[in-house]
């Protein structure tokens, strides 16, 4: 048996100490998921305590069916998100994402691109549909598996490549500046 | 340029929490399953009796009163439906106007009376043997008993003694 699983074990028979490390190993992606997807710092802060909250609570129903426990994780997250839109019904906003949140390295400044940056990615992630900037987000944020992907947004594995090829087309059209010029015009 | 796109959401994972909110929200996660899992005490299990009571009493005295409410009348409608005609409260209202009236007038017609009674009694000197004070006076007068020589009172106690 993996260690993860000993842990969600361990933690099903209502072990803190066990779950407050699947916890530390798994909130930060959990965080970073809801943050590119709500923007706002403080109600992504929210929904991450709400959906470990959730996890805790009903872990003993949690079952392993051949993927990791970050997948649940995942689809509460994703769930708590959608009824973030339903009921605020927020608008996404360019500095929504915290630029403090964003842990500059010299070695990233160097790398680079100055043709567009980081803020114009999230500008642009943000105008793509839910499940567009899932797949995105998980794919190459989160650097989950395309099995893993098709399981937690309930796809074919092929499906997800589709969805994959058109998000990366829509990304780069919008910050080639068809979207994002006009974006801007708006603002 | 693809490649770079994706370069720039690999990025993105240097997004992180703030510590001190992580410590935090770390501690609320997990206290929220024993603050859940808590016990309830027997005192506290039914505690809220104590808000549905009124709640319970309201809905019985409801119960009881919508049906009554639409019970037949003498004219074969519905009480209710009688009590909301117009013309029938326009009519008792008329019914209740005059009784008062007549209430009112027969009242007036007593006070009067009672109050030239009152002021005949005090005008009439025949009557004066009824005040309580001329009557007291008169008596004290007749006896003499101030008046140790008084004759009346030795019969009086002769009378008493044999």
């Amino acid at each position: 048996m993996k260690e993860e699983e000993l842990l969600v074990k361990k933690a099903q028979e209502g072990n803190a100490d066990a779950f407050g490390k699947l916890y530390d190993t798994h909130m930060p992606r959990i965080f970073r998921f809801i943050v590119l997807k709500v923007g706002a710092k403080h109600d992504a802060e929210d929904l991450t305590q709400q959906v470990f909250i959730n996890a805790w609570q009903h872990l003993p129903n949690f079952e392993f069916k051949g993927f990791p426990f970050s997948s649940w994780l995942y689809r509460i997250a994703s769930n708590a998100v959608i009824d973030y839109y339903r009921t605020a019904r927020p608008t996404y906003d360019i500095e929504k994402v915290p630029e403090e949140l964003v842990a500059r390295t010299a070695a990233m400044e160097n790398e680079l691109d100055h043709s567009f940056g980081m803020e114009t990615i999230k500008i642009a992630l943000a105008k793509l549909d839910p499940e567009h900037q899932n797949v995105l987000i998980l794919r190459f944020v989160e650097d989950r598996s395309t099995k893993e992907i098709a399981e937690l947004i309930e796809k074919s594995e092929g499906a997800v490549r589709v969805i994959q090829h058109r998000a990366l087309k829509t990304l780069k059209s919008i910050v080639d500046g068809k979207q994002y010029r006009s974006t801007i015009k708006e603002a | 340029m693809e490649n770079n796109i994706v370069l720039q959401l690999k990025r993105l994972k240097t997004i992180t929490p703030d510590p001190v909110w992580n410590a935090n929200a770390r501690r609320v996660v997990l206290a929220s399953r024993e603050i859940l899992r808590a016990p309830i005490s027997s005192g506290m299990r039914y505690r809220f009796l104590w808000f549905a009571a009124p709640v319970l009493a309201l809905g019985v005295i409801a119960f009881v009163m919508l049906p009554t409410s639409f019970l037949p009348a003498e004219d074969g409608g519905l009480a209710a439906n009688g009590a909301l005609n117009p013309q029938s409260i326009a009519q008792e209202l008329k019914g209740f106007s005059i009784h008062v009236q007549i209430k009112e007038i027969r009242y007036q017609e007593t006070a009067d009376n009672a109050v030239a009674t009152a002021l005949s009694e005090i005008t009439d000197s025949a009557t004066q043997h009824l005040s309580p004070s001329l009557l007291k006076s008169e008596e004290a007068n007749a006896l003499n008993l101030t008046n140790p020589k008084n004759p009346s009172i030795d019969e009086m106690l002769d009378t008493v003694i044999f």
